[in-house]
Parts: structure tokens; C-alpha cells; sequence
């Protein structure tokens, strides 16, 4: 709970800082208390969601384990075959989510766009459910299965839609609804053998290991790095496709390269961890009502922020009942209202 | 002359909407686009900026044919505005230094910024640089516009409908803007509907109708109730005071 605390004290001291936007403060020394505040609070997270757990672990002995102190071989074994690549995974995954939800919202010019609208999360379940059905499920198998049909499934949706956004935004949706059907019946014909498929409905990192952390690491960082490489551009089409061409960008090039970045971000999410709803569509909202519609600022705070959230969510997670909760259903439960409340104080 | 447009056919889903266009504008030209509603004015622009390519024809940009370039190299040359622009919560600075994106790699650095500071106090829009572009009124958000293309140094401004839902004070600050502009060494192609505002501003005007150009010339030569007869379908009465021509209603 530390953390999402944690959250509330950056709108609170955002609001403060709105006041006084109107006298003497800059514009820009308040982006950079912004993202001061950011980092100050994704090291909090980081720390928090390595030390909280079944066993906690004091948060000095953490930041000692970190530095290479190997005194306690239990909690150093802990904290770096288990809580430490969970940790990671949970912010790369958030970070991949949140940028691809930026590009695709920016590209639309929907707020309702999110990085699953490409019908991504459908096909990992279609890729995972099969290799299971097939009796070759390996958890090797079932990732790179559920990588590939999810990157096949969001280049099919792109071939059939890409006249337009209207079309893509549709043909993503219906190829959802489609795959949702096939992952249903592949789970009705299997019967009991199924139960890890509903890992990817339900989407979690209780299974986190390096493994995942190395397949989702390059991914993201590729996809991002594009992503904030086109920012100037993501401006530009704010305005509208037309008005972006009339600023010398090419937008045929422009979407291509964002579709394909956000299938990349979105498919080695769903992979490792499942489908993490909300996230996606949450963060970058949230950030664009706290520091604007300027994707030089935009992206680099939605990926602070997932960076920050999605720790903290799992960290809820597993230890608010004695089990473990699916992310999903709190990022679900805590993201909305949050949202909503944003939503209410904000100039949308 | 800077521009010349020869011949161009353009047909769209199998529709010919420009049908042989041919005209030329050259240096300190303000020419205005009049025509009706769906008589190809904007599909003109369309054409000239390098969105559309003629099926026959050719645009030629200081000899140069523009559908042979990349659109980064025609935006360094052709400052276009669209009619339609969605709403955006971004700062009045951060619209403007857009014009520069021909121009940067990867991210605006000062420069940029100067020469967008200067493009806006160039249309008066000082002091309004961290303002968000969707609280502006109409024709503030054109002069925002303006000054986006001014600072994108382009030769020729293809303009579709800028004063359009403006109020008569913004028309006809957007169109003084425009002028000093063209005076400055430019000359820009202005899609209109209002003919008194074109008579007053512009030196040439276009008289489209079904795609073609039916009429060229300068105001006092084109302007007539015939004319507009011809392409607009309404009996008007045109005036002559002071030099200057003034169209009305013929009502009685």
C-alpha cells in the first residue's frame, strides 16, 4: 500500500503546483519536479515490491543484498532468483504496456484506443491454449507460442484495416471477438489440462523468473526507444493525419512503424505475464492530465509511472490475501477509481 | 513565376474532379480559390501540395515536379493548411515549432524555439505561447496556424478556407497576416468563399467550377454578375466604388 500512497501524494502535490502555475513557476520546473518526483517514487517501488513479501526483508537489508552483500544466503537467494526478476518483470511489462498505449491512443486520436486494440491479447491465448492442447507445453513453448501468434494476429488485423483507422480500430475488435471464440472452444475440447490458459485471461507475474525477464527485455527496450524516437512526429499527428503530412511527416511510414512497435511491446508483454487490462489505457491518460499532450514529456512519464505502478499493483497482489490475487483484478479495482478521480479534477 | 500547374487531371474512386487545370503564380502573388462547394478547390490544394497525384499532368515547383519528391522536401517548399484540424491539448509554442519538423532530426533545439517566438509575435499572438491550442477562439487558432507556416520558411502557402466560421475582424486579420507574408518575397493560393474579402486582399483570383478553371484574372476583370452567375448559380449586383468592387445580393 506504500506505494500507491505514494501516488496520491504526486496529485496532491501537483495540485499545489498548478496553483501556482498561473503566477511565477515555469513550465518546465514543474516537468522536472514532475519527474523528480517520478524517479524518487519508482525507487520506492523498486525497493518496496522487492522487500514485501510471504518473508519480508527489511528495506536496508535490501538496498545491502542489491550492493552485492551476501551475508544472508536465504534472503540473498530470495531476492535475486525470485523477488528481484519479478520486480523487473512487472516494469518492463508496465513500461511496454504504457508506451504502446501512448502510440496507439496518439495514432488513433481515440482515447479508448489501448495496446490490446490490435487483437494481441486474443492471439497469445489462441498460440497459448494450442501448444498446451498439443501437449508440448514447455513454459519455453508456451511463451514463444503465445509471442508469435500474437504478433501474427496483430499483422493480420494491420493488413486487413489498414485503409483506415476506422477499419483497423474494427477489424481489431472483430478478430478479437473471433480468437476469443477459438480459445474458448480449445479450452471446452481440452477440459481440465487447461487451466494455465486462464493464466493469459487472468495475467500475472507469479511465475516470474529470468528466463521471462530476458525474452521481455529486448522488446521492450527496442520498442520504446522507437517510440520515443518518433515523439516530434506522434506530436504532429495530434492535429490530424492531413496536418501532419503538411509538416513534412510521412505518415504511411509513421504508422507503420508505430503499429509495429506497439505489436512488439504489447505481444512480449502478453507473453510473460498474461493480460494485464487497464494498464495501457490508464497510465497514459493519466500522466497526459498531469504534464500534457506533449509526447516528449508524455512517454518518458507514462513509462515512469507504469514503471512505478505495476510493481506496486503486484505487490498488493500477493500479499493482500494469503494467496495470489490476479494483477489484473487490482489494477482493475484500484486503476479506475484513481482514473475516474483524475478525470473529475481534470480539463479533459 | 514559382509555380506552375499544367494539365492536371485528378480522379478520385473513379470521379474526375479536376479536369485539365492549368495556371501559373508567380512571386507576390495572393491568389484566390472561388467556387462553389465541391468544385475541386480543396482537392486544387490537395493536388498542388503532393497529396494527390494527377492521373495526367504535372505541378512544378521552381521547375521542379512535386509529386517526384518526398514530403519532407516539399514541406521545406510548400507551407500547406488543411481546412480540418482536430482539437489538441498542446501548448500555442509547441503547435508552432511543428512547422519547424522539416527542418529537425529528432527533437527542436533552441533555434527552433526563437524562430517560433518570432512567428508568433509576426501574427501578434505574443504572451500567448503557453496557452493550450484547444481553449483558443477560431481565429486565433488560424493565426496559431499562420504563424506554424511562417516559421516553416516555405516559398508558397496553399491555404483551404482560413477564415471560414470567422467573425469579420478575424477575417480580416487573417487575411492582412496572409498579405504581409506574400509581401515578404511569398505568394500564397487561398481557397475562399467570401468574394469581397478576396477582392480586397488578393491581386488574382480563380474562378473554379466542376473542376475546371472557368475564370482567371485580376479582381476587376473577373468579378461580374455573369461570371458569378456562371459558377456560383445567384443573381448578384456588383458594385463599383472608390476603385474597389463589391458583390450583392440582388434582392428586391
Amino acid at each position: 500500500m506504500y506505494a500507491s500512497k505514494g501516488i496520491n501524494q504526486v496529485i496532491l502535490t501537483i495540485d499545489k503546483i498548478n496553483l501556482t502555475k498561473e503566477g511565477k513557476l515555469t513550465p518546465s520546473k514543474n516537468i522536472i519536479l514532475v519527474f523528480g518526483l517520478l524517479v524518487v517514487l519508482c525507487a520506492a517501488s523498486f525497493v518496496t515490491s522487492i522487500s514485501v513479501g510471504s518473508s519480508s526483508i527489511g528495506f536496508f537489508d535490501v538496498v545491502e543484498i542489491l550492493l552485492g552483500n551476501e551475508a544472508n544466503p536465504i534472503a540473498y537467494r530470495i531476492i535475486i532468483d525470485f523477488r528481484l526478476p519479478r520486480t523487473v518483470l512487472a516494469m518492463l511489462v508496465g513500461i511496454g504496456l504504457a508506451t504502446a498505449g501512448c502510440a496507439m491512443q496518439a495514432l488513433f486520436r481515440n482515447p479508448l484506443a489501448d495496446p490490446y486494440i490490435l487483437g494481441v491479447s486474443s492471439g497469445a491465448s489462441v498460440g497459448a491454449a494450442l501448444v498446451i492442447l498439443l501437449g508440448i507445453a514447455s513454459m519455453q513453448n508456451i511463451i514463444s507460442a503465445a509471442f508469435f501468434s500474437a504478433l501474427v494476429t496483430a499483422y493480420v488485423v494491420y493488413r486487413i484495416g489498414r485503409h483506415s483507422v476506422y477499419s483497423l480500430l474494427l477489424a481489431g475488435v472483430a478478430m478479437a471477438s473471433f480468437l476469443s471464440g477459438i480459445t474458448s472452444l480449445l479450452i471446452y475440447l481440452a477440459g481440465k489440462d487447461m487451466h494455465q490458459v486462464v493464466f493469459w485471461i487472468m495475467g500475472g507475474f507469479w511465475t516470474a523468473n529470468w528466463l521471462k525477464v530476458k525474452i521481455a527485455l529486448f522488446p521492450v527496450l527496442f520498442g520504446t526507444a522507437l517510440i520515443i524516437y518518433n515523439s516530434w512526429n506522434l506530436n504532429a499527428i495530434l492535429l490530424g493525419e492531413e496536418y501532419a503530412v503538411s509538416v513534412g511527416v510521412d505518415v504511411d511510414h509513421l504508422r507503420k512503424i508505430i503499429i509495429a512497435c506497439s505489436a512488439l511491446l504489447t505481444s512480449a508483454a502478453v507473453a510473460v505475464s498474461g493480460v494485464i487490462g487497464f494498464v495501457g489505457l490508464i497510465i497514459p491518460h493519466a500522466m497526459r492530465l498531469i504534464v500534457g499532450e506533449d509526447h516528449r514529456v508524455l512517454i518518458p512519464s507514462a513509462i515512469l509511472c507504469a514503471a512505478i505502478f505495476m510493481p506496486a499493483v503486484d505487490v498488493i497482489a500477493r500479499t493482500v490475501t494469503s494467496g495470489e490475487l490476479p494483477v489484473g483484478i487490482i489494477t482493475a479495482l484500484l486503476g479506475a477509481p484513481f482514473f475516474i478521480y483524475l478525470l473529475r479534477r481534470g480539463r479533459y | 513565376m514559382i509555380l506552375k500547374v499544367s494539365g492536371v487531371k485528378v480522379t478520385l474512386k473513379s470521379v474526375e474532379v479536376l479536369k485539365d487545370v492549368s495556371f501559373e503564380v508567380s512571386e507576390g502573388d495572393l491568389v484566390a480559390l472561388l467556387g462553389p462547394n465541391g468544385s475541386g478547390k480543396s482537392t486544387l490544394l490537395r493536388t498542388v501540395f503532393g497529396l494527390l497525384k494527377p492521373v495526367s499532368g504535372a505541378v512544378y515547383f521552381d521547375g521542379k515536379n512535386i509529386h517526384g519528391m518526398q514530403i519532407v522536401e516539399v514541406a521545406k517548399l510548400l507551407g500547406y493548411l488543411p481546412q480540418e484540424i482536430s482539437a489538441t491539448n498542446l501548448k500555442v509554442i509547441d503547435v508552432v515549432l511543428l512547422g519547424r519538423t522539416p527542418y529537425i532530426g529528432v527533437l527542436p533545439s533552441n533555434r527552433d524555439l526563437e524562430a517560433a517566438r518570432k512567428a508568433l509575435s509576426m501574427v501578434g499572438m505574443q504572451g500567448y505561447e503557453n496557452r493550450r491550442f484547444s481553449e483558443l477562439s477560431g481565429g486565433e487558432k488560424q493565426k496559431v496556424m499562420l504563424a506554424r507556416i511562417f516559421c516553416q520558411q516555405t516559398k508558397l502557402l496553399l491555404l483551404d478556407e482560413p477564415t471560414s466560421h470567422l467573425d469579420i475582424k478575424s477575417q480580416v486579420e487573417i487575411m492582412g497576416i496572409v498579405k504581409r507574408i506574400v509581401d515578404k518575397g511569398c505568394a500564397a493560393i487561398v481557397a475562399i468563399h467570401d468574394i469581397n474579402l478576396a477582392s480586397s486582399f488578393c491581386n488574382r483570383i480563380l474562378m473554379v467550377k466542376n473542376g475546371k478553371i472557368v475564370y482567371a484574372g485580376n479582381p476587376a476583370e473577373v468579378i461580374n454578375p455573369e461570371s458569378i452567375m456562371d459558377v456560383f448559380g445567384v443573381k448578384v449586383e456588383v458594385v463599383r466604388h472608390r476603385g474597389r468592387i463589391f458583390v450583392v445580393p440582388a434582392v428586391r
